[in-house]
């Protein structure tokens, strides 16, 4: 599955991202396959997050290209 | 002498200047507030004002009494050693005074009152008093808690600065932020501001209003500078910079330096710290927090993630062992089988053809038993009437001819009947 990259995520929105993987994970049945996609996008949303912490709006914007 | 009928100036000027000395002989403790203040050549000039009392509506600021005032250089000096720093901080525009004064009249430089002591205490009391009063409006008007409700954003990267350059402070604060432990990019946009003196509350506010209308660029706003006593801060106490601050539209932290009291900006702001330094941690924290969240739902999916895989390898292990299971029993029952024919069944065989054996056996040795022969031979005989055995006397007539059969021989006999 194709990633857009392009929309430049906040961090309020990866933060709400990751809650709904959480929650999903918690109380549905989720088949094997859906399951490694919620943990695969789960690692973006939070690689995303720790090197956004630690670069300026420069180094993002060229990070999103 | 005649009195003359005019006077030159300077006769009038001296003839003044002796009344007001023999009227004014004592010193005088007076209230005012300095208005302007210069120095020069070692002594200090300054304009004394009395504005209308505020409360009164327009009236309000206006000023009723004016005069002006020196301190002489010679005075100076023991007034410094007796009030030490807090001297530079009493001699500010705008501040209200308890001033000891000579009243001077000079031929040439008209009226003065000459400064020779002031009350510290007057005017802290004074600043308390307005605090207070700043203090109940700023409530009344619903600024106290204004902007603790703004929101404050999970992540502070983008901070704007209202701080002097040449303050430590400052200095510090950069410092502590571009050093931090964790790695985080924070960048900062200082927007200069005096920290102390005249100018503070028209170029902080100036700086707050100029934030305002670029809110979108910031996630937060912080005032800081160094140390400094009661006084010094006393800027930070006015109705107008509370008011921005109250009213910014992104979240105000102060980290102005002092050790015991909180000015009225800590209150209305939306963090209040104590130096510069404690902002930058702040702030670095906060984005730490954040940092834990995200690595704390990394951990949670993980181990979730971790626990919907092994329940369905249970699943699967079970599946398995059932199949295994049945399978074992299924062959089990197919050995059994086997294991009746091979073993059981030719037995049960034998068994079956020995008591068939016996039956036959018995069988024979019945028949042997009862065949004629053996009969014969125990002594019974056969008596047949025309070649036909007969079994009832009633059928035999007088002179019939009977044949006896014997064991061995036979004989005719005629029936003698009775």
């Amino acid at each position: 599955m194709a990633k857009q990259k392009s929309t430049i995520l906040t961090y309020e929105q990866a933060m709400k991202e990751l809650q709904q993987i959480v929650t999903a994970l918690q109380n549905e049945t989720i088949g094997i396959d859906e399951l490694s996609e919620k943990v695969k996008k789960a690692a973006e949303l939070i690689d995303f997050c720790k090197s956004k912490l630690r670069s300026t709006q420069e180094d993002i914007d060229q990070f999103f290209e | 002498m005649e009195k003359p009928d005019r006077y030159t100036l300077f006769e009038l000027n001296e003839y003044i200047r002796r009344i007001m000395a023999l009227n004014f002989s004592e010193l005088l403790w007076i209230t005012c507030e300095l208005a302007q203040i210069n120095e020069s050549r070692g002594h200090i000039y300054l304009g004394l004002v009395q504005k209308e009392e505020e409360g009164s509506t327009d009236q309000e600021g206006k000023i009723i009494a004016q005069s002006d005032a020196v301190i002489w250089a010679r005075d100076l000096n023991g007034l410094k050693t007796r009030l030490g720093a807090q001297l530079p901080q009493l001699l500010q525009s705008g501040i209200a005074v308890l001033i000891c004064v000579k009243v001077e009249y000079h031929e040439r430089y008209g009226l003065k009152l000459i400064i020779k002591d002031i009350d510290p205490a007057y005017t802290i009391g004074k600043l308390e008093l307005r605090r207070q009063a700043t203090l109940e409006n700023l409530q009344r008007k619903g600024l106290l808690n204004k902007n603790k409700q703004v929101r404050l954003p999970l992540v502070l990267q983008r901070i704007a600065v209202i701080s002097s350059e040449r303050a430590a402070g400052f200095q510090d604060f950069k410092k502590q932020l571009l050093d931090n432990p964790y790695g985080y990019a924070i960048k900062y946009e200082l927007l200069n501001a005096a920290m102390q003196g005249e100018m503070v509350k028209s170029e902080v506010v100036g700086r707050l209003s100029a934030i305002n209308q670029k809110a979108d660029f910031y996630d937060c706003v912080v005032i800081i500078r160094g140390g400094g006593a009661k006084l010094d801060l006393l800027a930070f106490d006015d109705a107008e910079i509370c008011t921005a601050i109250a009213n910014c539209k992104l979240p105000v932290i102060t980290g102005i330096g002092h050790d015991i009291d909180e000015t009225l900006s800590d209150i209305v702001a939306f963090q209040a710290l104590k130096t510069p330094t404690a902002v930058a941690e702040w702030i670095i924290q906060k984005n730490l927090y954040f940092e834990m969240q995200v690595l704390d739902f990394g951990r949670e999916i993980q181990s979730q993630a971790r626990n919907h895989m092994n329940e369905k390898q249970m699943e699967i292990k079970s599946y398995s062992h059932l199949i295994q299971l049945n399978a074992k029993n299924q062959l089990q029952n197919q050995h059994r089988q086997v294991d009746y024919i091979a073993v059981e069944f030719p037995h049960h065989v034998s068994k079956v053809l020995k008591n068939e054996n016996k039956l036959v056996n018995h069988l024979e040795a019945l028949i042997d038993l009862l065949s004629p022969e053996k009969v014969l031979q125990r002594g019974f005989s056969m008596t047949l009437k025309n070649g036909q055995p007969v079994t009832d006397a009633n059928n035999l007539s007088k002179a019939d001819i009977i044949e006896s059969v014997f064991a061995s021989g036979r004989i005719k006999s005629k029936v003698i009947k009775d």
